[in-house]
């Protein structure tokens, strides 16, 4: 699945966020998004994912025009994005928040509803699914514990996988790694990376440079709602005049 | 006729706008529905019925005296009872069953205390009215108008012109923002509260000169007002008012072409109305998706 | 005495089942409704009309009362839910308070104020629900399925998206959730179970007219649920308690209006205490009514 945007642009009142931002992404693998607060960087994800409409321009999903979709729609597309800070459900379990992400419309019919006669029951296919994907990000051990009861950096983990059991093959992280420390960096880097692995293309935002250059094989510089360069990771980072704009 | 009842229209809309508006300032600072405001409005009826008919003391002095109480009242409810229970972590939601707890009990207080029969506050004969055109109006009409005209403009100058009133301004409109410049928005609240129960309770004064004072007159004014402040754009000051004018003409003008019975659900007819056609009201922001 | 305990439970089973619907709601999905009574209404009224006028039988009464609230909530939900849920809230404040005016003033239909009278017993399948006991029981194995269905669909998944639309509207839809049409179809869900409540009630008070469903009496529910707490079980008991508790005022030997007015006092303060100091509720241990 390509995605591509075309001249997206978009004002808030006086302030121009995104001017002419034109992306073509790669079918797959890891693309960093990088740039100071305010470059556009979070507006342009919510442009695609229906939470902001643009101005003007176009997101293009293998060719399709996609720009405005709702919400759920695009989410329904295939492409899944996570949000800054936690956006999770603090009262149900981990698993159940990551359950919740599998698609399983046959359980999301009002008839379905019916006939559970015991506490939180959950199709067999969605609980292994849900338990493959904590597994694989190191969460056996906080499966059945609230949300709430989680470190930041163990929600910003739950984050991340919940936003990878949505099945998207285009999966779209803002600043996953904000306000983690430690081993919870180590814990969401090698998720992403087991991610990319397997033919699905991650775009990430992010502030911590030494994580990009690990990750990210592509990266896009952003400044003032514009791209100032879109390339390799290493011939992006090694553009010291534009990092001074991003620095500066 | 026509003209007597676009006058009456307009007179019983300036009222209603009166109760909107300060409905709406304090909606404005405390994001949820304060639906004790209705008691709130009966109290300063009956008050007032206190301090003049049973107390006997002068009318001036028991309006006065009925407003700054009431004004004290409302404040009283926000700081100890919606206050705390705000820091308990409750939504909106929570908050807006315990102000329609408050009001339930509050007016029947009022009933047990002075029973349910209609009374009146002002038993000597009233003088004659003026005429404008070929519409009467009556004298308590006139005193509606000009308190009417006098309190909001009163507000609108506070709003605009003090520093509090810059406060309830800028919490009303973005309370983070707020915050960051040293406003506490609670004191704001709580004064916001205080100064929104005072105008009700003009409203509600002009109201029992008007039809008497029963324990439910506040229940039943607030009915419009909502319908008011959701017309006029919940949010907006000037649209609860503008609503309540709107309100009070339609209550009056349709008198001539529907039996009274239907009144009331006409004017729920036209919030539904509103609330399909243009949800955000006559002077409210657009909806955002979220 | 024994009877009039049999009446009350009975009463309790027949109200817990639009409670049990309006926690669907409201605990499971965080929408606020003021008008389940209209719902109880619409169930009481068509079958009441049903059997009196059209000497049907209880199935068709069933049938009849399930698609008229049916369509009644879908032309509420579709328009508001599409944009805030406040305006759910208000959109359900206008049905119910034009429901109120259209029952006692659409006197060709509904009778009026005199209202509807000599309801016979419920029949089903030609067999005759006469006795008080067997009243007991069927409104009782109603409340029961009511509260199977409710804890079944807590406990299913689609509980679990009920739940993460109350909490986190645009986390739901960021997993491709399409939220307004779960919203309106728990919507219609809780309306239809709401009306068969309200075709037992009808059989049950064999008498109805528009004052047992006014906003009060949906308020008076939405109280039910907040007090009792959020599971099923939890408004069920909640529900017992409230009819139980003011009867127990009658003992008292108070005089008629007096008792009415205490009831009505601790009611709300019963409310704002719950809501205050235990906002999951009477009977709850952690999940919270609102």
């Amino acid at each position: 699945m390509t995605l591509e945007c075309c001249h997206i642009s978009k004002a808030f009142g006086g302030v121009q966020a995104l001017a002419d931002v034109s992306i073509r992404f790669p079918p797959e693998g890891i693309v960093a998004v990088i740039g100071a607060n305010g470059a556009g960087k979070t507006t342009l994800i919510d442009t695609v994912t229906g939470i902001v409409r643009p101005d003007r321009g176009q997101w293009l999903l293998d060719g399709r025009d996609i720009t405005g979709l709702s919400t759920e729609k695009v989410a329904q597309t295939g492409i899944a994005r996570s949000f800054q800070g936690i956006r999770l459900l603090p009262d149900e379990t981990v698993l159940d928040n990551i359950a919740l992400a599998v698609p399983d419309r046959g359980s999301e019919t009002l008839f379905s509803a019916f006939l559970h006669f015991k506490t939180s029951t959950r199709r067999q296919s969605v609980v292994e699914e849900a338990n493959r994907l904590a597994g694989l990000a190191g969460l056996n051990g906080r499966r059945h514990d609230s949300v709430r009861w989680l470190s930041y950096g163990e929600q910003k983990l739950v984050s991340a996988v919940v936003t990878a059991a949505t099945g998207a093959r285009i999966l779209l992280f803002d600043e996953p790694l904000a306000g983690v420390h430690g081993d919870g960096v180590g814990q969401i880097v090698s998720f992403a990376q087991q991610l990319a692995s397997n033919g699905r293309l991650v775009v990430f935002i992010e502030h911590d440079l030494a994580a990009v250059r690990r990750l990210a094989a592509t990266t896009v510089l952003m400044d003032h709602g514009t791209v100032l360069a879109v390339g390799p990771t290493a011939e992006v980072l090694e553009r010291g005049d534009l990092l001074e704009a991003y620095l500066g | 006729m026509w003209q007597q009842l676009l006058i009456n229209g307009l007179i019983a809309g300036s009222a209603l706008g009166l109760l909107a508006a300060s409905f709406a300032l304090i909606y404005q600072t405390a994001r949820f529905f304060h639906f004790a405001h209705a008691s709130v409005f009966t109290l300063a009826g009956y008050l007032t019925y206190l301090f003049a008919r049973t107390l006997g003391w002068p009318l001036l002095v028991s309006i006065s005296a009925s407003v700054f109480l009431t004004g004290v009242a409302g404040w009283l409810l926000y700081v100890s009872i919606y206050l705390p229970i705000t820091r308990r972590d409750a939504g909106p939601t929570s908050l807006l069953l315990v102000s329609l707890g408050l009001m339930v009990a509050i007016q029947n207080i009022i009933s047990m205390a002075f029973g349910d029969e209609l009374k009146t506050l002002w038993d000597r004969p009233v003088g004659r009215g003026l005429s404008l055109g070929s519409a009467l109006i009556t004298p308590v009409q006139l005193l509606t108008v000009i308190s009417s005209f006098v309190a909001l403009i009163s507000l609108a100058a506070f709003l605009r012109l003090t520093r509090l009133g810059l406060s309830l301004r800028s919490v009303a409109d973005n309370e983070e923002l707020a915050v960051v410049i040293g406003l506490d928005p609670k004191k704001v609240t709580a004064v916001a509260f205080g100064i929104g129960s005072a105008i009700a309770a003009i409203s509600a004064i002009l109201a029992s000169f008007d039809t008497g004072l029963t324990p439910a007159m506040g229940f039943n004014a607030l009915l419009m007002a909502v319908v008011a402040v959701v017309v006029g754009g919940v949010g907006s000051i000037p649209g609860a008012l503008l609503g309540g004018v709107g309100i009070g003409l339609i209550r009056n003008l349709a008198v001539a072409v529907v039996p009274t019975a239907w009144i009331d659900s006409i004017v729920f007819l036209v919030l539904i109305v509103f609330l399909l056609v243009r949800p955000h009201g006559l002077l409210g922001e657009s909806p955002s998706r979220r | 005495m024994a009877y009039y305990i049999l009446h009350l439970v009975t009463l309790a089973c027949i109200l817990a089942t639009a409670v049990i619907a309006l926690q669907l709601l409201v605990s499971g999905t965080g929408l606020l409704s003021v008008a389940q009574a209209v719902f109880l209404g619409i169930g009481a009224y068509s079958g009441a009309l049903t059997a009196t006028r059209l000497g049907l039988d209880g199935v068709t009464e069933l049938l009849v009362a399930a698609g008229c609230s049916l369509l009644v909530s879908l032309f509420v939900s579709i328009p508001s839910l599409r944009l805030r849920d406040d305006y759910f809230a208000i959109a359900t404040f206008g049905l119910q308070m034009i429901t109120t005016g259209v029952l006692v003033n659409w006197v060709g239909v509904t009778n009026g104020p005199l209202g509807i009278s000599g309801i016979g017993p419920f029949s089903l399948l030609g067999i005759s629900v006469r006795s008080p006991f067997a009243l007991l029981g069927l409104a009782l194995l109603v409340c029961v399925l009511a509260v199977a269905i409710a804890s079944s669909i807590q406990a299913s998944r689609y509980g679990l998206v009920l739940r993460a639309i109350r909490s986190d509207e645009l986390f739901a839809q960021s997993l491709g959730k399409n939220t307004l049409w779960f919203k309106v179809k728990i919507v219609g869900l809780s309306a239809v179970l709401a009306s068969v409540a309200g075709v037992l009630y009808a059989h049950f008070l064999t008498y109805i007219d528009p004052a047992s469903f006014t906003l009060m009496d949906s308020v008076q529910l939405l109280s039910m649920v907040v007090i009792g707490g959020g599971r099923p079980l939890d408004a069920a008991a909640g529900t017992l308690l409230l009819v139980l508790l003011p009867e127990a005022l009658r003992f008292l030997g108070l005089p008629a209006a007096l008792a009415a007015n205490l009831r009505q006092i601790a009611y709300g303060i019963l409310i704002v205490v719950v809501v205050a100091f235990r906002p999951q509720g009477l009977f709850s241990r952690k999940q919270r009514a609102t």
